[in-house]
């Protein structure tokens, strides 16, 4: 379970988040929704450890995310999270191979195992034909299914996908979607931010922020 | 891990090519520079070091500068009297155009006695040397070194030819044993003839050296008094000769070039410097283009000793390979003199290896702010700079 305690970041001319408290289920698929500039993204970003709060503290079940080193923080997202963004962040002179492979080199996995962890996510994916394509001539939606595969390569139970479907048409929205959905339905906890409704409704429970304070916390 | 970040470095490299080639461009030069100018040094060195530790170290050689000063080849040889010293070679020098038919070539003519053989251990491949009789008689016989030899003679047997110095025909009676070259020249180019017959073309029974070898080595100290005393007694004036022993020549001959070969590669080295500022340089313009990608290895779990291991180890490789062309370039380059100046130069591996060291030595240095650098970048602030 994760487990959001009086959480606020401040920035010089902003507060982002002010003391937001959230616990989120294991194996639950959220959607995260508010106007630009309502704190979703940072709240995401203080989920994933990639930005701390100015106080408050994030826990996974009883493990304290502020209380980690910059080493064991980074071993920690590199096991427990899976991060899925709008711009993809693919390095573009790879393959989608060797985009998919990083986390597990980072991880230390032996190259034996690396190539069947990769070319199962890829095979998950629909993109087991294009692993030796480079990312740059992707299309879209191709990449953020590389991403998808990327975040989900290392087997964390966690997945954070900041507007997955953002740059994306309608028709490959659905498609990323559909991935995210077996994700949760896979046991993962699944947290979207999004403004799209129509996705967000797609999801377990809506928790909408506005100005940095959760306002609504819908269930179904 | 440690050959996946060599292979995403070498990656990086290749990707820019022409600017990962400019950037080692002043590593190449700083190496080619170390290098060559280094081998040269000790290269050419070399010939006339050994030339001279051949010689043995008991050969002690007395140089009279001062032309007004006149000693006789007998004088010179009454110092075999002393026990410490073993043969005395009187020698008269001079340069001489020596002919043969149409050919003909200005060379080096040393007048001495049959004792030159003996002090300066040289031996013939053909022929005989002088013989005591040739400097009694007056005969006109000539030892020649094998330069001359072809010069004069092509490739026709040169024992029993004529040559012509001085307008006097000369038979050839020996062909020098082969020595090479030295800084000095050629030691393969010079004409032996009795002292007698060079006392009668100089005109003057005057030598201008002497060579002498020692009973033994460890009476060298002892037969350089003497001669000292000798000459001392003769000139009066200890400023008109010099006497030296072939050890301290070589010792003095190290020293020089050993002080010369540390100058020149500390001079060298600065370049190199300067070539791993230029690697300091591109690596920081490279975390900064970069700053996306380690943004995203940051988010997948990269801890900073993997972002650091990485631009430092592009840089150690951009640097080591700098250092390698340089190396090439420089075995050409030493090729290159070698054919142009006719010598035999090798390149000096020591000073290799030690250039590719201080390569990977400058790489670690001037790639460790950039790569410091790259590893401190927090991953947000990383992934924010794209938007």
């Amino acid at each position: 379970m994760i487990t959001v305690k009086q959480i606020s970041r401040s920035y010089p001319h902003c507060e982002a988040l002010k003391e937001t408290d959230l616990q989120i289920q294991d194996g639950t698929f959220t959607a995260i929704v508010g106007r630009s500039g309502s704190g979703k993204s940072t709240l995401l970003r203080i989920l994933g450890g990639l930005d701390s709060p100015t106080s408050g503290e994030v826990f996974y079940d009883d493990i304290s995310l502020q209380k980690m080193s910059e080493v064991q923080l980074a071993a920690f997202r590199n096991q427990h999270i899976g991060f899925v963004f709008q711009q993809f962040f693919l390095e573009p002179q790879y393959t989608v191979y060797q985009n998919v492979e990083m986390p597990l080199i980072i991880g230390a996995v032996p190259k034996r195992e690396r190539r069947s962890l990769v070319e199962k996510q890829l095979a998950a994916v629909g993109l087991l034909h294009k692993k030796n394509a480079l990312a740059s001539s992707l299309s879209g939606g191709e990449k953020q299914r590389t991403a998808i595969a990327r975040a989900m390569v290392c087997d964390p139970p966690v997945i954070l996908a900041d507007e997955p479907c953002g740059s994306l048409d309608t028709e490959n929205g659905a498609i990323v979607m559909q991935l995210l959905r077996a994700m949760a339905g896979q046991g993962k906890t699944v947290i979207l931010i999004t403004h799209n409704r129509e996705d967000a409704a797609k999801t377990d429970r809506i928790i909408t922020l506005e100005d940095g304070q959760v306002i609504d916390d819908a269930t179904f | 891990m440690t050959w996946k970040i060599i292979k995403l470095s070498l990656k990086a490299i290749f990707n820019n090519k022409m600017r990962s080639f400019l950037t080692m461009l002043g590593i190449i030069i700083g190496v080619m520079a170390v290098v060559i100018l280094v081998s040269i040094t000790q290269g050419a060195t070399s010939g006339i070091t050994d030339s001279i530790s051949s010689m043995g170290s008991d050969l002690i050689t007395a140089t009279i500068s001062d032309e007004d000063v006149s000693i006789s080849a007998e004088e010179a040889e009454s110092l075999t009297e002393y026990r410490a010293i073993s043969s005395v070679a009187p020698v008269i020098s001079m340069n001489q155009t020596v002919k043969k038919g149409t050919e003909s070539g200005s060379y080096s003519i040393v007048g001495t006695t049959a004792e030159y053989f003996t002090v300066q251990d040289e031996s013939v491949q053909s022929g005989r040397i002088l013989a005591p009789s040739d400097i009694e008689w007056y005969t006109h016989v000539a030892v020649i070194g094998t330069e001359v030899a072809t010069d004069l003679f092509g490739t026709w047997d040169a024992v029993g030819g004529t040559i012509t110095i001085d307008d006097r025909n000369y038979t050839v009676v020996g062909v020098l044993a082969e020595q090479g070259r030295s800084l000095a020249g050629s030691d393969d180019s010079k004409i032996i003839i009795p002292y007698s017959v060079a006392e009668r073309i100089t005109g003057q029974s005057r030598i201008s050296s002497f060579y002498v070898k020692a009973a033994d080595s460890d009476r060298v100290n002892s037969a350089i008094n003497i001669i000292e005393m000798f000459l001392l007694r003769t000139t009066r004036d200890e400023d008109a000769y010099s006497v030296n022993n072939q050890s301290e020549v070589l010792d003095t001959m190290n020293d020089v070039t050993n002080t010369m070969s540390l100058l020149l590669a500390g001079i060298a080295a600065i370049s190199l410097i300067v070539g791993g500022i230029g690697i300091m340089n591109i690596m920081l313009v490279s975390v900064t283009e970069r700053t996306r990608e380690i943004g995203i290895r940051k988010a997948v779990g990269a801890k900073r000793k993997h972002i650091m291991l990485q631009f430092l180890c592009e840089a150690c490789i951009l640097s080591i390979m700098g250092g390698l062309i340089g190396l090439l370039f420089s075995y050409c380059g030493i090729s290159v003199y070698n054919l142009i100046a006719g010598s035999i130069i090798a390149m000096n591996l020591t000073v290799a290896f030690a250039a590719i060291a201080f390569c990977a030595v400058i790489g670690v240095l001037f790639g460790s702010y950039p790569a410091a650098k790259a590893s401190k970048l927090q991953p947000i602030d990383a992934l924010h700079t794209t938007g």
